[in-house]
């Protein structure tokens, strides 16, 4: 990345050495509590170590970095393969900065350090059933009932509903002439008496996501975030939010993954005993996913850039997430065929790309498809009518 | 396509297949915990006693005669039905088992006194194993060989289709009870049978599409209203129409090699884009595990695998 000083590459020594210090390297592990466990101590250790809440102002917990510092961050912490997030992903990306901008004092005391310090994991119970692309449609009930919520319906897909503290919920409160007046941003403690949680099981094998139940179960008043009926606003704010630097972990990642299939192009070899590597379809496939990762990362590096101008981040943002998702598929897709027989074999290879493969097929679904990003780009960046 | 050209006798026994198996290996089967390949073990006994797996396979080990239309027709329908890829290692084992001289051992696949499983050749002498058994169908670039083994023999750990199981062993070719060259007749079934398979499986991933699209409300409408999903779908008609086509020339008298590799090339590739376009157009729901896209998508992958790959049925086109 360009303009940066002599601070600035003080600074990433500094994230360097803490990373190699810290990073855990054990196995992140497949049962729940266990995986929530693992994911809330790596976060915890951030917290310990002061590097938690990356962009967050200091007076809620956060270390408030400057632009560039913050995507050295992400760069150095992709880079060395630290975990994600995990269970700690909402609360980190979506619901903290939420309440950041929207909550009141007293949500934020409640909330926000808890979240930092890897005590409390939030999870997004925005789509349901009937709700998916068309968000808008959405129909849980939330009735008011003195000083309280009472809430009714099903959300679905609730990635890590099942080890989750709390919810950013979104329910349907008021009537409203159009469909996105009327809902309202809430938070719902998972512990509530009328919430039951039913995992869903997922292709790739994995306990991830949950089918989530209300039944009658009351939510204070006090729990609405950024005003009753407003919660479309407040939640567009979220969905935001994720645009930002987040994506460069990921990004470093598939960097990552496409530097290994071409290691491991050298050292392999194809039926005919030939380097993988002098093979003509493999060379081209790994050419062009190096320059698209490259080019991936330039484009966050611009859009970057431009937010630093603007203090917002653009619509060009659905751009860099298609690209970022399908250049995803197409990287394990490649994998997965370079693998070639060695995808039966039962070891940690074939497991690494046949998992990676299969979930592969989530990024284009998950938080607005594919078909769904090329309407946004023609709509909002290109300007064409609406269909 | 296949379908215009299939005789009326071949027809009525396919039917009949389809009927059975839509009855007795339901698709919902599938988001049962018992319905797995425990349901459909249950129904293999019933299954050898239709003589399904021998359809094409001599009288003289077990086999009805029935001809190649009824067998692709037949092997079509368990793509379609996902049945598992060992009723392709029965049919196949027998085959081998009795072109390369051992009518007896073809006999007692065909009453399953034996089961066979699906293994292709890694490198280092290693096979992996689809699923498990106690003979193996090793289906490599240097043609077919039959390997006893013990299922205890299996190491397992990790499978890419965890309702399969997956397993690797050492395979010393000396110890094989026969050996055919990729010119044997087996090989050229096992193709054909394949490209059937897969466009089972093409035309299920369709129809399971086409349905959603059509009834899945989104925005005040059906999704398939959306040009970004009717195309889509479009897009699979095309593929499985032109897989079709080919698998009738496959299973005309006289196809060769390259008739077969074409039919299995073009309806892997139409197998695996469809199952991949139908788990985007089911979207949150086809990346359960509930979903039977994700069943397609792994079946078709594991399919391509025991014909060659990709790369392998390549060579195959471009040999002649
Ligand atoms: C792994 C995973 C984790 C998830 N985690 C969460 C979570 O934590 N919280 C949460 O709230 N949600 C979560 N989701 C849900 C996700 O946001 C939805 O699945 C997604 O928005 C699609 O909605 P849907 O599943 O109802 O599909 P549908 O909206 O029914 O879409 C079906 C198909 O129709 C297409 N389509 C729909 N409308 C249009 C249109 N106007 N134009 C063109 N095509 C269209 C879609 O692209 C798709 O191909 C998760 C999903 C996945 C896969």
């Amino acid at each position: 990345m360009q303009g940066q000083t002599q601070e600035d590459h003080q600074f990433r020594e500094e994230v360097r050495d803490w990373l190699a210090a810290n990073v855990p390297r054990d196995r992140r592990p497949a049962e729940a509590e266990a995986m929530r466990a693992y994911d809330m101590a790596w976060q915890r250790r951030q917290w310990d170590g002061g590097w938690a809440g990356i962009g967050w102002p200091a007076e809620m917990g956060g270390r408030p970095l400057s632009l560039t510092q913050r995507f050295i961050w992400y760069e150095e912490y992709g880079r060395i393969g630290a975990p994600r997030p995990g269970a700690g992903f909402i609360g980190l990306t979506h619901a903290g900065p939420t309440l950041i901008a929207k909550g009141t004092d007293e949500q934020r005391d409640h909330h926000l350090k808890p979240i930092l310090r890897g005590e409390h994991v939030w999870c997004q119970g925005f789509s349901e059933p009937g709700a998916g692309s068309d968000l808008a449609g959405l129909s849980t009930k939330g009735e008011i009932d003195g000083d309280h919520i009472v809430v009714n319906g099903s959300k679905i897909w609730t990635s890590y509903a099942h080890v989750a503290d709390y919810q950013e919920l979104l329910v349907r409160t008021g009537g409203g002439e159009k469909r996105h007046d009327g809902i309202s941003w809430v938070i719902c403690d998972m512990r509530s008496p009328g919430i039951e949680v039913r995992p869903i099981r997922t292709m790739s094998g994995e306990m991830h996501f949950n089918q989530v139940f209300y039944d009658n179960m009351r939510i204070p008043l006090k729990n609405v975030v950024g005003g009753l009926n407003n919660g479309w606003k407040v939640a567009m704010a979220t969905l935001g939010f994720e645009r930002g630097t987040g994506f460069v972990i990921a990004q470093i990642e598939l960097e990552r993954e496409v530097e290994q299939l071409i290691a491991l192009a050298r050292e392999g070899t194809d039926r005919r005993g030939r380097r993988l590597i002098e093979n003509e379809a493999v060379r081209a496939g790994l050419a062009t996913m190096r320059a698209e990762v490259r080019a991936l990362h330039a484009m966050s590096n611009a859009m970057m850039a431009e937010t630093a101008r603007d203090g917002v981040p653009g619509a060009e943002g659905s751009i860099i997430r298609l690209f970022s998702a399908e250049l995803n598929q197409r990287i394990y897709r490649f994998a997965q065929e370079l693998m070639g027989p060695g995808l039966v074999a039962p070891d940690a290879e074939a497991e690494h790309w046949g998992l990676g493969y299969l979930n592969s097929f989530r990024h284009t679904i998950a938080g607005g498809t594919s078909q769904i990003q090329r309407n946004l780009i023609g709509e909002r960046v290109l300007g064409l009518p609406r269909g | 396509m296949f379908d215009k050209f299939i005789t009326e006798d071949a027809r009525e026994i396919v039917d009949t297949v389809a009927r059975a198996l839509q009855e007795a290996l339901p698709l919902d089967r599938l988001s049962r915990p018992d319905g797995g390949l425990a349901a459909e073990t249950g129904f293999w006994p019933e299954l050898l006693a239709l003589e399904w797996p021998g359809v094409d396979l001599p009288a003289a080990i077990g086999g009805s005669e029935a001809g190649a239309w009824t067998e692709t027709g037949i092997f079509r329908e368990f793509g379609r039905h996902l049945l598992s890829p060992g009723v392709l290692a029965v049919t196949l084992a027998a085959s081998v088992a009795q072109e390369g001289g051992l009518p007896d051992l073809a006999r007692d696949i065909l009453k399953g006194q034996v089961s066979p499983a699906l293994a292709v050749p890694l490198a280092n002498g290693w096979a992996g194993v689809i699923g498990t058994g106690d003979l193996l169908l090793l289906a490599g670039e240097g043609g077919l060989s039959l390997h006893r083994t013990r299922p205890e023999e299996l190491a397992t750990a990790w499978a890419f289709d965890d309702t399969l199981g997956a397993a690797r062993i050492r395979l010393d070719p000396a110890t094989a009870l026969t050996s055919l060259p990729p010119s044997a007749q087996s090989r050229l079934r096992l193709l054909r049978l394949v490209a059937a398979m897969q466009n089972g499986i093409a035309e299920a991933t369709l129809t399971l599409s086409r349905d959603h699209a059509a009834t899945r409300q989104q925005f005040g409408k059906p999704i398939g209203a959306f040009q970004a999903v009717k195309h889509l779908c479009a897009d699979m008609a095309v593929r499985t129409a032109a897989a079709g086509a080919l698998l009738g020339e496959a299973a005309l008298d006289g196809a060769d090699i390259s008739d077969c590799a074409a039919a299995a090339m073009t309806a892997s590739t139409a197998a695996r884009d469809n199952a991949s376009a139908t788990i985007q157009i089911f979207g949150g729901m086809g990346f359960t595990a509930e979903c039977p896209a994700q069943l397609y998508l792994k079946r078709a992958t594991l399919l391509e695998l025991v014909v060659g790959g990709k790369e392998g049925l390549q060579d195959e086109m471009l040999a002649a």
